[in-house]
């Protein structure tokens, strides 16, 4: 056995190479909920419930802080909701792929001008599919 | 000038304002001297092919005709002794380059190929050796 750790990333179309072992997600299932009924006695039944708050997935990666990087961050951050990242992977012959369609960078994020340093972003997007 | 291939299997993804959208078609459009590399080595590919057919009347007869049509030059290529891998990772290295557009709008990267069919690939390709780099050598065999 062995974890995905070499990823592919990419962002509206286009390869982005990302800094290794800084990619990670979040598949976007909602929050359950499971309360207790009681029916008397001893018994109880089981209240099942989504948090639908919480349906959404996160992606992130973290890129070196060369032009091109500093550029796509801006891009993807002025692009509103409007940007899909893709991750795909492949380990022993079984491929593995993740779409996050309308994804955003709703937080800020800072670009640090200094040596072994790099940009971390974080988007929010639609569950994974 | 400009040629649509349309795509036969639809699995080619790309995203589109924020979703990812199934192409349609693929805009192919000449190349420039930016892509020589890929095209001499196409055009190179394609008469060693017809040179290496030569020895065979049967299989001689009709390549170069001026109706050639993509499925042709692909069978060509095939059964000649040319590097057919070479010649399609050129073509993918070809179309990233700029010449295509996915849906006449999207830029044809390689993660977007990635998720093209053999079949296809293969299909535009020819189309793009009939229409842009063979062209001229067919209208010679036209007026010939």
């Amino acid at each position: 056995m062995q974890p995905l750790s070499n990823v592919a990333v990419t962002v509206n179309n286009a390869p982005i190479a990302i800094v290794p072992n800084s990619c990670e997600f979040d598949e976007g299932f909602a929050e359950y909920n499971v309360r207790a009924a009681s029916t008397g006695g001893q018994a109880v039944e089981d209240v099942f419930s989504e948090d639908m708050e919480t349906a959404f997935s996160m992606v992130k990666f973290s890129i070196y802080p060369d032009i091109e990087g500093i550029n796509l961050a801006r891009s993807w951050k002025a692009n509103r909701n409007a940007n899909t990242v893709v991750i795909t992977g492949s380990l022993d012959g079984v491929s593995f792929r993740r779409t996050f369609k309308k994804a955003s960078l709703p937080a800020k994020y800072s670009v640090p001008l200094s040596n072994d340093s790099v940009i971390e972003l974080e988007f929010k997007s639609k569950a994974a599919v | 000038m400009e040629v649509l291939y349309t795509l036969q299997d639809k699995t080619v993804l790309y995203a589109k304002d924020g979703d990812e959208v199934v192409a349609e078609f693929v805009q192919l459009t000449a190349p420039s001297s930016k892509q020589l590399k890929h095209t001499t080595f196409l055009k190179q590919s394609f008469f060693r092919a017809l040179n290496s057919l030569q020895g065979s009347a049967d299989q001689k007869e009709g390549a170069e005709s001026p109706d050639m049509k993509a499925e042709d030059v692909i069978s060509m290529l095939y059964m000649s002794d040319v590097d057919m891998n070479g010649v399609l990772l050129s073509a993918i290295e070809l179309f990233n380059s700029g010449v295509a557009l996915v849906d006449g709008e999207q830029r044809f990267t390689k993660p977007i190929i990635d998720t093209m069919s053999q079949e296809d690939l293969e299909l535009m390709t020819g189309t793009y050796l009939v229409n842009f780099i063979l062209a001229s050598a067919l209208a010679k065999a036209k007026k010939a």
